[in-house]
């Protein structure tokens, strides 16, 4: 019982530290930038105060009303016509209107917190009043001649979420691009390693040759060579074949100048890289899982007159779909998030995601919910991934081939 | 011309040897059972008739074909697992039609040759589950249908009733006898560690020991005369009792083992006793009755009574036994001496 509810706390604790960032970074990508900001996720369900300061408008709206010089108007509705013009010249998608209620005001950006709504102030020898709703009245004695004024305001503003950051990670078209690249890269990168390790695992499991315990052995000691310790020399062969490539185009005339450049940071190479690197914990992963399929099984195909690469097509590998499943989507995790591996070895104008991101880190530094919305189009990619294969992670496929199964 | 013919077989596994020149014929249309104690090579023996396991030495002959170095697949024989071996993602009539699959035969045919099997077995409305929707006793029988679906001149069983519960067993052993019954030609070998199956079953039975060959026979010539002490005590049961030469009343062979089964043993007066013990402890099985005793000597003996008995424990009983039913055998080799 006691161990029960360690447990249901674990689970649950580790639910948690799962789904908290993963909200956070969801809602802070649906916010507007002031927002996220400002205040943090975990208040975006309820109205916060946020200060702003609004322009208001200046001689060009001045009235004659009586004896009274007045100007008249909404701070909210002029602030946001203004930003949406601004970002249809832009070419940028609709920004988040503001809206709600004023809480406090002040004459000035950093004295917000003078006056109630419906009270009146002074500025610049004119009587202030801003309601709640947000239509102000500026009464003046005397012809007013300068332009508006900024003000400062405490809004009470409900919450609120859009579309926005993500329209325009996709408006520039980057996000996509890297999308696409990222993709190019990783199902190669996960399918072939997958193949060529489950060829591989099955000839260790359950074929003779000589050799084989000492090349499995090799195999599982390449587990521990850590992979930056590749990375120039693999980098100088793949400039070398670049090279070898190029000359022996140039000189059989397929090619000529600039042209016989070929590149040497390839999305093939990327392949062939992620494989390399991928094979020695799939090929024993995998060997562990088909090694462990019933030896009678495959004895039962070879007298129904099946030959190697039949049992292989037709018994082990359907057999193994949970083990090639679960070994796939750590591949495809790992390739999808690599950073280094692309940076150093990648092509250098076809951004995979994580390179794009980390550049748009430095691009739009202050705009978190704008970096929140790449952040979780990269994220989401896999977890579609996973919920879709997850079904292939439960187990009891082989009930019923063996006793008692 | 025999339908299978062992020479000398022998088989090494790195330094141990596991089979000892172990020579056999079988008949065709033959109903052969290999028993023995559990890790006596049975299974071995089956396997490399099956080809799943290489000859060390000796040949072996199937029809009159040497097979020693014939794939699995070409030697015309198909075995039914003790595990069953379903294939778990395929239904029961792709299972069934997987070697014919294999051997690119016409749908049409594999349809037709599936489908009499499932008829034979009883397991027409099962051929689109999965093994893992069928109970124990279904699956055994696709695993025979799997078999049988190949036409084999050779079927081999290696214990295939060993995974069944007890009252399945006896019905699906009955099966097994009409089905080689409805397969006249076809040479079977049954692998089992129990005599009783053994016995029901067989034409001949091979009694193997530690990779040997003990005896081969019929079930009553060794039941009636067995070899050695070894194939008396594992055929029949309760097991055959054997009494050194100081255990019985008559002193008239020396240096033999004297056998007799429990069922042979009568009640007798102190002087036509062949045998005298306590009683020491009674098992009453409503049919019939065990008494277990212990001669002066020390020797422990069993006899079967027709009905309960009412004897003490602790009291001394005598016993006679028909001279046609006394199996001598010598005390240094165990082998028969007539
Ligand atoms: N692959 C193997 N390597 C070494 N010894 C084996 C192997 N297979 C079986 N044996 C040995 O051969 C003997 C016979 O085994 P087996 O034929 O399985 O017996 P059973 O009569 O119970 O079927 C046993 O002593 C077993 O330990
Ligand atoms: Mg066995």
């Amino acid at each position: 019982m006691a161990r029960r509810i360690i447990a249901s706390l674990l689970l649950l604790a580790l639910v948690l530290v799962w789904v908290v960032p993963f909200g956070g970074l969801l809602i802070t990508s649906a916010r507007s930038t002031k927002h996220a900001n400002e205040t943090g996720f975990w208040t975006a369900f309820q109205t916060n105060e946020i200060g702003y300061s609004f322009k208001t408008k200046g001689k060009e709206a001045v009235e004659r009303i009586g004896d009274d010089w007045v100007i008249k108007g909404n701070i909210f509705d002029e602030r946001n016509a203004a930003d949406q013009d601004l970002a249809a010249q832009n070419n940028e998608p609709k920004t988040f209107d503001i809206h709600g209620s004023v809480a406090r005001f002040g004459s000035g950006a950093a004295n917000p917190d003078v006056a109630a709504p419906g009270e009146t102030i002074d500025i610049r020898d004119g009587q202030f009043t801003l309601h709640e709703n947000g239509d102000y009245t500026w009464v003046f004695e005397t012809e007013y001649t300068k332009s508006g004024k900024t003000i400062g305001v405490r809004v009470a503003h409900p919450p609120q979420f859009g579309l926005r950051n993500y329209k325009r990670a996709f408006a520039d078209g980057r996000i996509p691009n890297a999308l696409i690249n990222s993709f190019i890269v990783t199902i190669p990168a996960t399918i072939i390693p997958v193949m060529i390790a489950a060829f591989a695992a099955y000839a260790f499991s359950w074929l003779q040759f000589p050799g084989r315990d000492l090349l499995l052995g090799i195999v599982i000691a390449l587990l521990v060579v850590p992979l930056q310790l590749a990375f120039i020399p693999v980098l100088s062969i793949y400039a070398n074949l670049a090279d070898w490539a190029g000359d022996l185009s140039a000189s059989l005339g397929w090619c000529s100048g600039q042209e016989c450049d070929y590149p040497a940071k390839t999305f093939s190479g990327l392949w062939i890289a992620h494989t390399a690197f991928g094979l020695p914990l799939a090929i024993f992963l995998l060997r562990n899982y088909i090694a462990g399929l019933p030896r009678e099984l495959m004895e039962s195909a070879r007298l129904d007159g099946a030959s190697h690469l039949q049992i292989f097509t037709k018994l082990v590998l359907p057999l193994s779909l949970p083990a090639l499943a679960s070994y796939g989507i750590f591949q495809f995790l790992w390739v999808w998030n690599d950073l280094l591996v692309a940076l150093i070895l990648g092509p250098t104008s076809d951004l995979v995601l994580p390179i794009e991101i980390q550049k748009q880190i430095g691009t739009f530094k202050s705009e978190l919910e704008r970096l929140n919305a790449s952040a979780f189009i990269s994220m989401i990619v896999p977890l579609i991934v996973f919920l879709s294969m997850q079904k292939y992670f439960v187990r009891g496929l082989l009930a019923g081939s063996v006793k008692g199964g | 011309m025999s339908a299978l013919t062992l020479q000398n077989i022998d088989k090494v596994y790195g330094k141990t040897q596991v089979m000892h020149d172990v020579s056999l014929d079988i008949e065709q249309g033959e109903f052969v059972v290999f028993v023995g104690p559990s890790g006596c090579g049975k299974s071995t023996l089956l396997r490399m008739i099956a080809g799943l396991e290489s000859i060390s030495a000796g040949t072996l002959f199937i029809g009159d074909k040497k097979m020693n170095n014939v794939p699995a697949s070409k030697r015309g024989i198909a075995m039914v697992f003790q595990s069953y071996a379903l294939y778990p993602h395929m239904s029961v009539a792709d299972n069934m039609g997987f070697s014919l699959s294999i051997a690119k035969t016409p749908k049409q045919e594999i349809k037709q040759r599936v489908a009499a099997a499932a008829e034979i077995l009883q397991l027409t409305p099962y051929l689109n589950r999965l093994p893992k929707a069928l109970s124990g006793g279904q699956r055994q029988r696709v695993a025979i249908g799997r078999a049988i679906v190949r036409e084999p001149d050779v079927f081999l069983f290696d214990e295939p009733l060993s995974n069944l519960d007890a009252e399945l067993r006896v019905s699906t052993r009955r099966e097994i006898a009409n089905l080689k019954a409805s397969m006249p030609d076809t040479t079977m070998i049954y692998v089992t560690h129990d005599q009783v199956e053994a016995m029901t079953l067989a034409d001949k039975i091979v009694v193997l020991r530690d990779g040997r060959v003990e005896q081969v026979g019929t079930p009553l010539e060794l039941y009636d005369r067995p070899r050695n002490s070894f194939v008396g005590q594992f055929i029949g049961s309760p097991k055959m009792n054997i009494f050194g030469s100081g255990d019985l009343a008559v002193q008239n062979w020396p240096h033999h083992n004297t056998g007799i089964r429990p069922e042979h043993l009568e009640p007798a007066t102190p002087k036509t006793a062949i045998v005298s013990g306590t009683l020491e402890f009674v098992e009453k099985l409503g049919e019939y009755s065990l008494a277990y005793l212990r001669t002066a000597t020390g020797c422990e003996f069993t006899v079967k009574f027709d009905r309960s008995i009412n004897h003490a424990i602790g009291k001394e009983l005598h016993f006679k036994a028909d001279h046609n039913n006394l199996h001598q055998f010598d005390s240094k080799t165990m082998l028969r001496v007539d």
